[in-house]
């Protein structure tokens, strides 16, 4: 009896946490209507030394892409080489992918001096260096 | 005990030699792959497979409706095939009871082998060409099934998620099961992992479905299937995926 409650339990608050979820992407846009951006799938790696930003950008004319730093932000901007249309869709009917937009904080340790870019075969890799460590002599 | 799974067949469902499992995971390899299948092999819709499990979504296609679960049926001279496509993840919640049900099904159909078609997620998808496809067998006929047809057996490691619920309900029933995994991207959906699978299951199956298209539309492919792959991130969180960059004790 106490199994089946405690299992019950357990549904309710996955239900609960999921519907939180769906909540929280309905007002999250997914397309920006006025300029037909989207931002693009990616993930951070920490490998030890250096943060890697790696970023599917596929249909990217190469010359459109801007890795900028404003302030503690890196923002990823590049636009496609021919629109994206959903037409038949009614959510995109009125509107176009034309192009992506990515806004991270870049963390306090970072070397932003340092900061690579590269884009190959539809993906983008930025390399942000992690500040040297330095040793202070314990005297 | 009643299921809360419903096999609901369309048309008279004959049995078959191989029924072909291609659902949203990783890369969204086994998607990608069954949809283009399905497609290029001009196949007819013979059921549906609904439950409560699934979200409340019907999908139009060319002003037809289309539930999210299909079995398409496909028949060559010589080798039947049926083909499950789910355009949606399914919950965790959802697993155990579907893969019941799917056996069930299978063997009631006298199905011969249930091969799923999906990746396995490599960080080094991106300097990869060709990426390389690993077999799961689950009988002893299954592994020299593999062998004979020159496969790289998957020797070590988890699978997770709806694929691994239905590998462990053949093992439990006995029924041939193989898992066809490209190393793929675990989170941007991977046509060319895609291809990879579906150029395995043309050679162990006899299929014989052009590839060269699908790494053609690779890029445009990617960026349509972008928003998938995000809601199919959030049931991979779920569904125990990190297991598969884990080393189990056995490998000690």
């Amino acid at each position: 009896m106490e199994g089946w409650f405690e299992e019950s339990f357990r549904e309710l608050r996955r239900e609960l946490k999921r519907l939180l979820r769906e909540v929280e992407k309905m007002v999250e846009p997914i397309i920006d209507a006025e300029t037909g951006e989207v931002e693009p799938l990616y993930e951070v790696i920490d490998a030890g030394d250096k943060l890697v930003v790696r970023v599917d950008m596929p249909k990217v004319n190469k010359n459109s892409i801007e890795v900028l730093r404003a302030g503690s932000k890196l923002v990823i901007k590049a636009g496609m080489k021919e629109p994206v249309r959903l037409c038949d869709i009614p959510f995109y009917s009125r509107c176009e992918v034309t192009g992506y937009r990515l806004e991270l904080e870049i963390p306090p340790d970072i070397d932003v001096e340092r900061i690579q870019a590269a884009y190959k075969s539809g993906y983008l890799e930025v390399t942000l260096p992690k500040q040297r460590v330095y040793r202070i002599k314990v005297e | 005990m009643k299921s809360s799974w419903s096999f609901m067949e369309v048309k008279e469902v004959p049995g078959a030699d191989y029924l072909v499992i291609g659902m949203p995971d990783v890369g969204l390899v086994g998607l990608i792959a069954s949809t283009y299948l399905v497609k290029n092999l001009n196949t007819n819709v013979v059921a549906y497979v609904d439950s409560p499990y699934l979200p409340p979504v019907i999908i139009y296609h060319e002003a037809q409706p289309y539930p999210v679960m299909r079995i398409h049926s496909y028949t060559t001279q010589d080798r039947s095939f049926l083909f499950l496509v789910s355009e949606v993840a399914m919950s965790p919640s959802g697993v155990y009871s579907f893969s019941r049900k799917l056996i069930e099904w299978t063997q009631a159909k006298d199905i011969d082998r249930i091969l799923l078609i999906g990746g396995v997620p490599t960080p080094q998808r991106m300097k990869l060409e060709k990426p390389m496809v690993y077999a799961a067998g689950v009988t002893t006929d299954d592994i020299s099934f593999l062998e004979k047809n020159g496969l790289n057996l998957f020797r070590e490691g988890f699978v997770s998620g709806p694929y691994a619920m239905i590998l462990k309900e053949c093992y439990l029933k006995s029924v041939k099961g193989v898992a066809l995994l490209a190393e793929s991207f675990l989170n941007y959906p991977d046509p060319g992992a895609a291809a990879a699978v579906i150029t395995v299951l043309n050679s162990i199956t006899g299929l014989k479905v052009n590839v060269e298209p699908l790494l053609e539309q690779e890029e445009e492919i990617r960026a349509r299937l972008r928003e998938t792959m995000k809601r199919t991130m959030e049931t991979m969180r779920e569904s125990g995926k990190a297991y598969e960059f884990t080393v189990p004790a056995m490998y000690m």
